[in-house]
């Protein structure tokens, strides 16, 4: 690669992800000035938040050169056990625990079968998908209505407002990424994460408990899925089986966007935020265009394409070097 | 590489069939038990449902071989199947099957292109595609559509002589079709080379880029294949149709014995596999096994198929160290 290449790269990881969102939000600004107002982009920005808050633990697993598809069934499952335990009369904090505690088993279950078991991360949570999907249908059979009754204090987690101007969601998805951001570079834990993505063999010849910190990245990556799926039901009322159908690739999309290498060991706390943006806004400008659902999926999938083809050019360019 | 390449040996290895005689024990098993399992009606309807997988999985057989996925059939075949139905009323049956074929042959070879060409990794480009195909399926036709044509019904559900399904007789030719290329052609040593050692296969001169196009492009035609078959069989299609196929397509391959890691497959083993899945289905509906829960005990199954391997070398592992703790054992009462 040519100096100027190898610069314009540096540039790119840095701030790729930023002028990818730039040049979306100029395109829709262009089509239909309405969707670009501040007032949209603070929606846009506090229905980011679901998508928003799992894409953050998916990030650790994918840097660790894992990856987890069973977010969305994880998510979906949250959404019952809140609605069922709201419903049989219990405390909105109760519901909450229960529910993040079992998204913390099904963290702990993919890890045991990633690491003791060695299944390919992908293929192992592929089944768990399916599996925890059932069992929330097991668990809930039909989606359960959350009445005002019920659902009195968790409505303050999309409704309510901090200082009386920002928005809970917002609160929430800032503290996560806060928080991981912290965990990712300032920690032990994070470094160890990033050393396994880059080289497990290597790590593991220096002692590290590998299989335990991949383990805790599931555990991780679940219980960020869960908080989600928290919001997600607080903001919907609704306890559904069904609700976290296809929602992983939401996530995935998101980390992809933001700049996290798929091969694992370099991770992006920030692109991936600004990725969930920005899949959240393209969804939402499409949707203010009047674009049926379909087209919306469709454009995912070419944003998500798109992003994973300039990781692919970089690749063949460095490749080409050597 | 194939572990035999002498010309007189027949195409099907025999070398590990666990999944056949799984297959034969629990058919004993559930003939003795009920007698709802004794007719041959029952055995012919597992056939037929079973083949219109397996016809798929012979293609994702060889992705997996050369260590790769396809998360997009089950979109693929939506796809397919809605604008199968759409042609059929119009063109006639060949045009329309022919026309499936092609469509499924550019579906395929895009999913190539891109993991060949553009280098993204094969489970998030079929991951992506999955969403896409599915999408572009409901662009083509959000509403479903009935398949008036009787003589089309008749591909997939007539009985040869009355006994033998024309969709498990189709399924067959294609298997062994499949087979050939696997075993006996050029391309089948390649995937099964690339599945083994990408590098080593590179170093050797093996074109991977073009090797991938054509074993996805073969994912392509078989899922097309699976796609007529299918809308034979319901006799309908709209979008939403075959959601989660891909999970049942990729645990037939993997419960028969093909290694996830690839460079190891075999395709008279994916249709036993697709068959004892079918098998599993039938018998939890007739004993009235909730929906739901049938979802959980198939996630479980799967999750037992692909740790077989990781089991092994656990198992391996323990043997090993209990062999050497009691040598350390022999030698401290030596001493």
């Amino acid at each position: 690669m040519s100096q100027r290449a190898k610069k314009f790269w540096l540039v790119w990881d840095r701030l790729g992800t930023l002028f990818i969102l730039f040049v979306v939000v100029l395109v829709f600004g262009i089509l239909n000035p309405r969707i670009v107002q501040p007032s949209q982009l603070l929606t846009a920005l506090t229905r980011s938040a679901v998508s928003g808050i799992a894409a953050a633990g998916m990030m650790y697993a994918i840097c660790a050169g894992g990856f987890d598809l069973s977010v969305g069934s994880i998510l979906s499952l949250t959404s019952c056990i809140i609605a069922v335990q709201l419903t049989s009369g219990r405390g909105t904090v109760v519901a909450v625990l229960a529910a993040l505690a079992a998204a913390a088993v099904c963290g702990f279950v993919n890890g045991l079968l990633i690491t003791k078991l060695k299944i390919q991360a992908f293929v192992a949570t592929l089944a768990t998908q399916l599996a925890f999907a059932g069992i929330a249908l097991v668990y809930c059979s039909k989606a359960i209505q959350l009445t005002s009754k019920y659902n009195s204090q968790l409505k303050f987690l999309s409704t309510g407002t901090l200082f009386g101007f920002i928005p809970m969601p917002i609160v929430m998805l800032i503290a996560v990424y806060v928080i991981s951001y912290i965990v990712y570079s300032k920690t032990p834990f994070g470094t160890r994460v990033r050393a396994i993505g880059s080289n497990e063999a290597a790590v593991r010849t220096t002692g590290i408990k590998v299989d335990r910190i991949m383990i805790e990245v599931f555990i991780v990556t679940a219980v960020t899925a869960a908080l989600a799926g928290v919001l997600n039901t607080a903001q919907v009322s609704i306890g559904n089986p069904t609700l976290g159908e296809g929602f992983e690739l939401d996530a995935i999309t998101a980390v992809v966007l933001g700049g996290t290498s798929l091969s694992g060991g370099r991770g992006n706390v920030a692109g991936t935020l600004i990725g969930a943006i920005m899949v959240t806004f393209v969804k939402m400008g499409l949707n203010i265009l009047g674009v049926g659902e379909a087209y919306q999926k469709m454009a995912i999938a070419i944003v998500l394409i798109f992003a994973l083809t300039i990781n692919g050019i970089k690749l063949i360019m460095q490749k080409e070097e050597k | 590489m194939s572990r035999r390449t002498g010309k007189n040996k027949p195409h099907i290895e025999f070398g590990d069939h666990g999944i056949l005689y799984a297959l034969i024990i629990f058919w004993v098993l559930l003939a003795l038990t009920n007698e709802n399992f004794r007719g041959v009606p029952f055995y012919q309807n597992i056939l037929t449902r079973a083949s219109l997988n397996a016809i798929c999985g012979i293609g994702m057989t060889f992705a997996i071989c050369s260590g790769d996925f396809d998360l997009s059939v089950a979109s693929q075949v939506a796809l397919n199947s809605v604008i199968l139905t759409l042609l059929l009323p119009q063109l006639g049956i060949v045009p329309s099957i022919i026309f499936v074929l092609l469509v499924g042959t550019l579906l395929g070879s895009f999913n190539g292109f891109l993991i060949a060409k553009l280098r993204i990794p094969s489970f998030i480009a079929t991951l992506g595609m999955q969403m896409a195909y599915r999408a572009l399926a409901q662009m083509v036709n959000n509403t479903p559509v009935v398949v008036s044509d009787k003589l089309f019904k008749q591909i997939a559900t007539y009985k040869i002589l009355g006994l033998i399904p024309t969709a498990f007789l189709i399924m067959a030719i294609l298997a062994v079709i499949g087979n050939i290329i696997l075993r006996r052609t050029q391309l089948g040593r390649h995937t099964l080379a690339i599945g083994n050692s990408r590098s080593a296969a590179a170093i050797s001169g093996i074109s991977i880029a073009k090797t991938q196009i054509l074993i996805y492009l073969m994912v392509g035609l078989f899922t097309a294949c699976s796609s007529i078959m299918i809308v034979s069989y319901l006799g309908s299609s709209n979008y939403g149709m075959q959601t989660g196929l891909e999970f049942t397509v990729i645990s037939s391959v993997v419960l028969g014995g093909t290694a996830l890691s690839g460079g190891k497959g075999s395709i008279f083993n994916t249709i036993v596999a697709a068959v004892f899945l079918v098998t599993i289905r039938s018998a939890m509906d007739s004993f009235g096994v909730n929906s739901y829960w049938q979802k959980v005990i198939e996630g479980i199954i799967l999750v037992i198929a692909f740790s077989i391997t990781g089991v092994r070398a656990l198992l391996r592992d323990f043997m090993v160290k209990r062999k050497a703790r009691k040598e350390l054992a022999l030698q401290k009462a030596a001493a």
